[in-house]
């Protein structure tokens, strides 16, 4: 609790909490950041999940994985700082909870899906071959990232302010 | 207009989207999903057209269309049930008005990319770098998405009633 009221403690929190621009800007980060992320993970599962569309290599998984990475980057630089602006009161909120949990579980299947598809050995050209198991860790990322949004919403209709 | 939107106020479907709190919150967060689905197909596509990510074949790409269009659709959905709230509310906010306007110019610059690239851009060999015209299309096709969602982000703040 000592290291919460540090960090909702700091300027950078005071102006996401004070200022009528710093809440804002940071969730403008934050949405595009979703967009990008979420967007990339769940076309990147939609394909592996289903098979369709035809037509993708093993190889096309990389680049946008890697664009992947940079929206999360983004999201956690962005959700840490909306996270230290509302510390103590995010930590005992239960969506909030959840959306970590879920953030951590589907970057987790992404990574999983990510090493067999990249590991797959490739002719020019031709279609990535998918199992069973990958099918089913797909379908699971899409789930996990879908739920973090939604639990990610709903913070806003059940956080209760903690103040200090 | 004015009847109209009193109308959309006063209707049983704008006083339940007003009163029942999970209706609305529900809207959201479909709102939010479809704009994942629409931009993370655009994405895609806009990132190889413009000459990244080569490895990813044009014409894999444009596959993904249907679920951006799918995204839009339900965003297109679950945007009027908010209007429907306040019309007014939504109408004379500014950040609305260029939303709105943003998005007329994005539908334009994909029925151009449609009608002046889409069979062009297919014909390229695998792993080919995509031409000017092809490039400035994706970009501003980003560029405006990105500021869609930014504008929608921002909407509370400039609203003038409440």
């Amino acid at each position: 609790m000592k290291f919460l009221g540090w960090m909702y403690e700091l300027p950078i929190s005071y102006w996401i909490r004070e200022s009528t621009w710093g809440h804002p800007i940071m969730l403008c980060f934050h949405a595009i950041g979703m967009a990008v992320v979420v967007g990339i993970v769940v076309m990147l599962a939609i394909r592996v999940a289903t098979g369709w569309p035809k037509g993708l290599t093993a190889g096309s998984f990389e680049p946008l994985l890697r664009l992947a990475q940079i929206g999360f980057v983004m999201n956690f630089l962005s959700g840490l700082i909306l996270f230290m602006a509302n510390a103590p009161s995010l930590t005992l909120n239960w969506t909030f909870q959840i959306k970590i949990v879920l953030i951590i579980l589907g970057a987790v299947l992404v990574w999983w899906q990510s090493r067999v598809l990249i590991g797959t050995p490739e002719k020019p050209g031709s279609e990535a071959v998918i199992s069973v198991p990958t099918r089913i860790i797909a379908a699971l990322t899409i789930v996990c990232w879908i739920a973090a949004v939604v639990a990610g919403r709903y913070i806003a209709y059940t956080l209760q302010k903690v103040f200090l | 207009m004015r009847e109209f939107f009193f109308w959309m106020r006063e209707s049983h479907f704008g006083e339940y989207m007003r009163d029942q709190q999970w209706a609305f919150s529900i809207c959201e967060s479909i709102h939010f999903i479809g704009v994942c689905l629409l931009f993370g197909a655009l994405l895609v596509i806009d990132i190889r057209m413009l000459g990244y990510a080569r490895k990813i074949s044009i014409p894999w790409a444009l596959k993904l269309i249907p679920i951006a269009i799918f995204g839009f659709a339900i965003n297109l959905i679950t945007g009027i049930c908010f209007i429907f709230v306040d019309p007014f509310q939504y109408f004379t906010n500014p950040v609305f008005l260029i939303k709105m306007g943003l998005i007329v110019l994005a539908g334009i610059n994909a029925i151009y990319h449609e009608v002046a690239c889409k069979e062009r851009i297919c014909a390229l060999p695998e792993g080919a770098d995509t031409d000017t015209r092809t490039k400035w299309i994706a970009g501003i096709s980003l560029l405006l998405w990105t500021l869609i969602i930014l504008c929608g982000r921002l909407l509370p703040q400039f609203s003038i009633e409440g």
